[in-house]
């Protein structure tokens, strides 16, 4: 079977097929003390938080420390390639599927709003920039050539976006990109001039370019360049599968490790995983191997299994594997828990029609009415639009909701948030206060 | 300031006529013959005879070349009526000649570590010594083995130099193959090793013998090298230029000695080309990495980027934006709910299991000031800081208390001179309790060393605390027992003779030796 080799592990030529990988597996898990698997699952956990690490301290030590086993137990167990160098840590973490928009790149500089489409535009096109480039840039000459490509290629001209950096809304985007890769560690900025780029447009910095970590960015199968399809999921489906043969042909021996390795890779990543969301063959092979896969990734990962009749979550003690809370603190996080505990409690009583998202609109009023101690912007008539909107999201990334647009834009609990309602008789003293609180739908 | 109008001709219009001119003159050296006429230059350079006399005149004035009266027969009658002339390089040009093929040189070549010369300096090196323990000095000979270790370490030092150059220039190595570069990468890192290995066996080889002739006083030949030398010159006996030989003789030993011994500053040169040689390793190494990642992000990749900024201006939103860069970069995190441990605890007890479903299983247990407030922390004032000072005061006086009675109980006992135990008439009873620590701890370790036979004394002990020190001898055979008297009543005992002493580390032996 085709696999990318990672570079840095020719001995592991040996281990590519599957029975012989398995046994070098055994080997390494075999008689390992605590200390030793405590160290594993640590950095199997800090892979999965934050697939690139450079300088990252302890968690690159752990990592390089048990490199291989790392690397034959992604590649076993979830298809994922991990790559490790002295300079960075990359683990490919191919999606299961190419339907979940909500992990988008988000800039740790303005509070992790994700990016627009202008600011991925740029971040990719800084990237062929600087591939191109030495081992240095600045501001003002990226600029430029961004500003060049486009005049020169027609493509966002005909999407309709402007490149030309003359406007606000522009040069932030770009600052936004660059904020991206400075993160990632792929630029380190050496000096700074004036920090007024946005506002004026004047003011320059000098970027390093970290070579090694640039070369290990893109995850796709297939090189874009070379993928003619035209319609978006198209391309999204070949660069995600590559040209190696999908659903139809190949092995029955390759079919079933790719069943196993996309219910592994759901269950590594995502924070439910519902059985109605599965096909045949994968509901049949996770009938009789559930309890092997989820004691696989509770040894590795140090997640508890919560299985139930509708799907499994694997979910988190320590709380600190996942990008989204619940419950966390501040008028969001508050806001989502309550509102998560009425669905929940509706949804225990049996009533599962779709709620109308103006209904939620109306609770979240006399929530914010009622908690005095929010933040000031809640407590304004008209913002329980958008902070309804939030913890809706919120919601859906968590796999606790599902959202419908006919007839009118309604809420679908999903079976998985019945686990934040209140039962009745655990009142905790204040349980006929909150009863009343969330007076239901 | 010297004259460099013979290097003139280099950015003259015609250049390279007069490189051809120059080079027939050099040819023509070769051959040992010195004087050229124009017709014979002209030849030798392949231009026409009128160009090449106004060429030659040129060169003159610029110095590169001589020109004397042609006293020979004219051939012809047009020669006879010109002024003839015959020509030869100058000193000045010969020399410009010489710098200009060294440069020539330098620039194409590569240099090379030769490991070959150091053996052959150890060797002349070895010849020195032996001439230089004879009784008489062989000056000939001498001169010639300095003549010859001059050369091989002159032409060491400059290939070495260049190679070194060389080395980090090609480091860059654009335009090679994979195969080209993992082949000579091999090949250097050989090459490398071997010259280091034997820069290392040599280089202490070659200081030794250098220290040996400095020992034999090798200097004190400079001057009779230095007449030597000049031998053959027209005005042997010059002192001025006797005394510039020998200084450059003294110059080239201490250039020498600085190479392989190193100077002032310690490291000597021998160690910097070996540290070089060495650094050069992983340096290509770098450079092959960074070889190969120019070769995965090539030119290939960069349309791959450019093209993938195409597909992202083109989503119809944003959502499609963010599921393909989900699957272009695969760099999300991972995200999962979470469970607390009550909740785990909740659930032991409760039978659920992998058929319950999610809305009838116990849910997670939240505090509930979590669900109320949204803090899971009481917020307020924190509480006021209790002060404890006037309890803490009350503590101290007393552990100062106790101080004080324990260093009065020390003072009274220790003593440090022999006393009898009858002497303590009256104690009080922290005093009381230290002699009786004491005295418990002498008595043992005299009863220990009785098993063994015969006590000897004096029975030295410390006490629990370390801070006192008793030694024991035994009691006057006639005398009677000592009473002493205390708040709980009488002890009475053996009236051992004890020396009390505070107890700083010191042996009981030393002690004694001090006593006595």
């Amino acid at each position: 079977m085709r696999e990318q080799v990672p570079s840095g592990s020719r001995p592991l030529l040996l281990a590519r097929s599957g029975s012989r990988r398995r046994n070098r597996l055994r080997d390494l898990e075999r008689g390992v003390d605590p200390v030793v698997a405590d160290e594993r699952r640590r950095a199997v956990r800090a892979l999965l938080r934050r697939p690139l690490l450079v300088d990252a301290g302890t968690d690159q030590v752990l990592v390089n420390r048990h490199k291989e086993w790392l690397i034959l137990w992604f590649s076993h167990h979830a298809g994922w390639e991990l790559h490790v160098d002295p300079e960075a840590c990359r683990l490919v973490k191919r999606p299961a599927d190419i339907a979940d928009d909500s992990r988008p790149c988000r800039d740790p500089g303005s509070k992790d709003t994700p990016l627009s489409r202008r600011a991925y535009v740029f971040l990719c096109l800084t990237l062929g920039v600087l591939v191109k480039e030495g081992r240095q840039l600045t501001l003002q000459r990226l600029a430029e050539t961004l500003a060049g490509f486009g005049h020169s290629d027609a493509t966002f001209s005909d999407a309709g976006m402007s490149l030309e950096l003359d406007r606000r809304e522009t040069r932030r985007d770009l600052v936004h990109a660059l904020r991206v890769l400075l993160d990632w560690r792929v630029l380190f900025a050496v000096a700074c001039d004036d920090d007024h780029y946005v506002s004026s447009g004047g003011g320059d910095v000098l970027y390093n370019v970290n070579r090694p970590v640039l070369s290990r960015l893109l995850a796709a199968r297939q090189p874009p360049s070379m993928v003619h399809a035209e319609d978006p999921d198209e391309r999204m489906h070949e660069i995600w599968q590559g040209k190696v043969a999908g659903a139809v042909g190949g092995s029955e021996d390759w079919q079933l490790r790719e069943l196993r390795c996309g219910l592994f890779r759901r269950l590594l990543d995502d924070p439910v995983l519902y059985y109605d969301d599965l096909d045949e063959a994968q509901l049949a092979y996770l009938k009789k191997q559930r309890g092997h896969l989820v004691r696989e990734v509770e040894k590795a990962t140090g997640l508890v299994a919560e299985v139930r009749a509708e799907g499994i979550a694997m979910v988190d003690r320590d709380g600190d594997l996942s990008d989204y809370s619940l419950p966390e603190t501040g008028t969001d996080g508050h806001l989502t828990l309550l509102l998560a505990t009425s669905l929940a409690n509706r949804l225990r009583e049996g009533k599962c029609d779709p709620v109308p998202v103006s209904d939620l609109e109306g609770e979240t009023r006399r929530l914010a009415a009622a908690h005095p101690q929010w933040r000031k912007d809640a407590c304004i008539p008209g913002s329980e639009v958008g902070l309804t909107r939030e913890v809706l999201r919120r919601l859906r990334a968590l796999g606790l909701v599902r959202l419908v647009a006919e007839p009118v834009p309604a809420v679908v609990a999903l079976p998985a948030i019945g686990r934040f309602g209140l039962r009745d008789s655990r009142s905790d003293g204040a349980g006929q206060e909150q009863q009343e609180e969330m007076v239901l739908l | 300031m010297p004259d460099y109008s013979v290097f003139s001709h280099l950015t003259a219009a015609k250049s390279e006529d007069y490189r051809a001119v120059l080079a027939a003159f050099a040819s023509a050296r070769s051959e040992f013959v010195i004087h050229l006429r124009p017709a014979e230059v002209a030849h030798g350079a392949g231009l026409v005879e009128g160009e090449v006399e106004l060429l030659l005149e040129q060169l003159a004035e610029w110095g590169n070349l001589e020109r004397n009266r042609d006293h020979g027969d004219a051939v012809t009658i047009e020669d006879f009526y010109r002024t003839r002339y015959l020509y030869q390089l100058s000193g000045r040009g010969e020399a410009a000649e010489r710098a200009l093929l060294v440069f020539a040189e330098s620039v194409d070549e590569a240099g090379e570590l030769q490991a070959e010369a150091l053996r052959e300096i150890i060797g002349y090196l070895q010849a020195i010594c032996v001439l230089m323990a004879a009784s008489e000095v062989d000056l000939p000979k001498l001169h010639q083995q300095f003549s010859h270790l001059n050369a091989r370490f002159e032409e060491f030092t400059v290939q070495a130099q260049r190679f070194m150059q060389f080395l980090q220039g090609t480091l860059d190595l654009h335009g090679l193959s994979e195969a080209d570069f993992v082949d000579y990468k091999d090949r250097l890192i050989e090459y490398l090793e071997r010259f280091v290995k034997e820069l290392v066996s040599s280089a202490n080889e070659i200081a030794g013998k250098l220290i040996e002739l400095e020992g034999a006083g090798v200097r004190g030949c400079f001057d009779g090298l230095a007449r030597q030398a000049r031998a053959d010159a027209l005005v042997p006996d010059d002192a001025e230029l006797l005394a510039a030989e020998r200084a450059r003789r003294e110059g080239r030993w201490e250039g020498l000695r600085r190479w392989f011994l190193g100077g002032t500053d310690g490291v000597s040169q021998a160690e910097t080309l070996r540290a070089r040689a060495r650094e050069a390793i992983p340096a290509l190494l770098t450079a092959l990495q960074s070889f190969h990642d120019r070769r995965e992000t090539g030119s290939d990749r960069s349309r791959d980027w450019r093209c993938l900024a195409g597909w992202f201006a083109e989503a119809p939103d944003d959502a499609t934006a963010h599921r393909l860069w989900r699957v272009a970069m695969a760099m999300g995190p991972a995200r999962h709910l979470r469970i607390n441990e009550e909740t785990l605890g909740r659930r032991d007890q409760s039978a659920e299991g992998a058929r319950t479903s999610w809305l009838e299983a116990e849910p997670m247990w939240l505090e509930p000031r979590l669900r109320k407030s949204g803090r899971s922390t009481r917020g307020g004032r924190p509480p006021e800081i209790v002060d404890f000072s006037k309890e803490r005061d009350a503590l101290r006086r007393e552990a100062e208390r106790e101080n004080a009675q324990i260093a009065r109980a020390h003072a009274l006992l220790a003593t440090r001179q022999p006393v009898w135990l009858a002497d303590f008439v009256k104690l009080d009873p922290v005093a009381f309790d230290l002699l009786l620590d004491l005295l418990g701890q002498v008595v043992t370790a005299a009863g220990r060393t009785d098993d063994a036979g015969e006590i000897e004394y004096p029975v030295g002990a410390t006490s629990t605390d370390g801070s006192l020190s008793i030694e024991l001898w035994p009691p006057r055979t006639d005398g009677e027992d000592a009473a002493i008297e205390t708040a709980d009543g009488v002890l009475r005992g053996p009236n051992f003779r004890v020396a009390i002493r505070p107890s700083d580390g010191m042996s009981a032996g030393a002690d004694m030796a001090q006593v006595s």
